[in-house]
């Protein structure tokens, strides 16, 4: 037993990294930065601890700044000099000289929580350092719906029907490089998902397609805000759009709307794939030359227009189709782009003409924009 | 290693957790025809029968449930989170 306890806990050889995975999915996804399970394990204890103690208070305080009352350990003490337990992870527990203040501080989001059995002991606390917290409770924080798990769409038909699309766009955008995308990403401590990649490998070059109706936010100004991964918002600021970091890390996430720009108040949440694709078929349709929309109610749509001669889909995928509120489509030749929006089909070419050919063709009634 | 700061953070609970036995959760990793890396090991001694460390932001399985899945150790989740954590076993070996 001795030889045991002794194996455990002074052999140190194997320090392997936690991953995450989801169901029906092979592949396993680790965030940045991990560096190990050793990190990972402490530092979780100490925050479901934290999580359940009576009085927490929370302060936004940057990596730097953190990293200084730490190093001056003017307030905080580390649990170990051991590096490997205290930069590990991305959440780094501590506790005050005292040993009555549990803390940690959370490098992602750049926020520091402290914790204590007492009110009295975390005021106490509190004011005999510079930071201004205030009360948090973990209970009160707005969490995302838990949500089914979303079938993986194929990463190659997404290229194959980005590649479609680049033909619709008057001046085709440089391609950015995906290492570049992301090392974005490293820079922010995330391994940005392959849906979001793909379409700023294509469109992020481009500012005109970028807020042409979405206002999507150039590569290098995403950021993370309340564990949220925010990279755009919808039109004139309606509802900003992020991706939470909790259910990131699987083959097809959730894009979510916020009402907020703190990302706490979600309207609404949809599949990556579905989100993107259709997303960057708006946008083009939105810097092409001539426009014009027809209304079509939506069971007709689907039932009798759709890939029946006169607008087709660009995937069989359903989840594609219909997993977002922009349905996109395109006319035969391809020399026309749709979308399909709360009862309405928007169609768009780069030429009046083309325009006017598929009005007759289609019989249908379209009133120009 | 030193293992000080486990001790250290089990006074901030404020009952006394009965550790798990060591015994028990390396014949968990045989049952599941494993070796479970020491990091694994010393959280369940700590903390495999603290329900409280065990349900917090993140969601550790109880020893029992522990599972291989896609050639790795599923031990938990995080908070409605989709996702499950593992280690993988290639980099345990």
């Amino acid at each position: 037993m001795l030889l045991i306890l002794h194996n455990l806990f002074v052999d140190n050889t194997k320090d392997p990294t936690v991953y995450y995975t989801c169901e029906d999915t092979d592949d396993w996804f680790s965030e940045l930065n991990y560096r190990g399970s050793e990190a990972f394990f402490f530092n979780i204890a100490c925050m479901n601890i934290l999580y359940h103690k009576p009085f927490t208070s929370a302060a936004n305080i940057p990596k730097a700044k953190y990293n200084d009352e730490i190093s001056n350990k003017n307030s905080f003490c580390t649990f170990t000099d051991d590096d490997t337990i205290n930069n590990g992870y991305q959440r780094r527990g501590f506790l005050d000289k005292s040993g009555k203040i549990l803390g940690c501080y959370w490098n992602l989001i750049g926020r520091i929580f402290v914790s204590a059995d007492s009110k009295e002991e975390l005021y106490e606390f509190a004011n005999s350092t510079d930071i201004k917290f205030k009360p948090f409770s973990f209970k009160s924080v707005k969490k995302t719906e838990k949500k089914k798990k979303l079938p993986k769409v194929d990463s190659n038909i997404m290229t194959e029907y980005y590649e479609k699309l680049l033909s619709f766009l008057p001046d085709i955008p440089e391609k950015l490089d995906k290492n570049k995308i992301l090392k974005n990403g490293g820079e922010l401590g995330v391994k940005l998902p392959r849906q979001l990649v793909d379409f700023y490998r294509y469109f992020g070059s481009s500012d005109k397609f970028l807020d042409s109706f979405f206002i999507f936010k150039k590569l290098e100004d995403i950021h993370v805000e309340n564990n949220v991964l925010v990279f755009g918002a919808t039109n004139e600021y309606y509802s900003y759009l992020g991706i939470d970091l909790d259910c990131m890390y699987c083959d097809e996430p959730y894009v979510t709307e916020y009402s907020d720009n703190k990302c706490s108040d979600i309207i609404d949440s949809y599949g990556a794939s579905a989100f993107f694709f259709n997303a960057a078929c708006f946008q083009i349709m939105n810097i092409m030359q001539a426009m014009a929309v027809v209304n079509i109610s939506k069971k007709y749509f689907f039932s009798k227009i759709l890939d029946k001669k006169k607008v087709f889909s660009f995937y069989d995928d359903k989840q594609l189709k219909k997993g977002y509120y922009i349905s996109a489509c395109h006319n035969e030749d391809f020399s026309v782009l749709c979308c399909y929006v709360d009862d309405v089909l928007y169609a768009a070419a780069n030429d009046d003409d083309i325009l006017n050919d598929f009005e007759k063709k289609t019989k249908w009634e379209l009133d120009w924009l | 290693m030193n293992i000080g700061y486990y001790d250290k953070l089990l006074t901030f609970l404020n009952y006394d957790v009965e550790k798990l036995i060591i015994d028990n959760i390396l014949a968990k990793g045989e049952e599941l025809g494993v070796t479970f890396p020491n990091s694994l090991v010393r959280f369940y001694y700590y903390f495999g029968n603290c329900n409280e460390v065990l349900n917090g932001y993140y969601k550790f399985f109880k020893l029992e449930d522990i599972k291989i899945w896609h050639e790795g150790i599923v031990f938990g989740t995080k908070e409605l989170s989709i996702n499950y954590l593992c280690i993988v076993l290639e980099e345990t070996t």
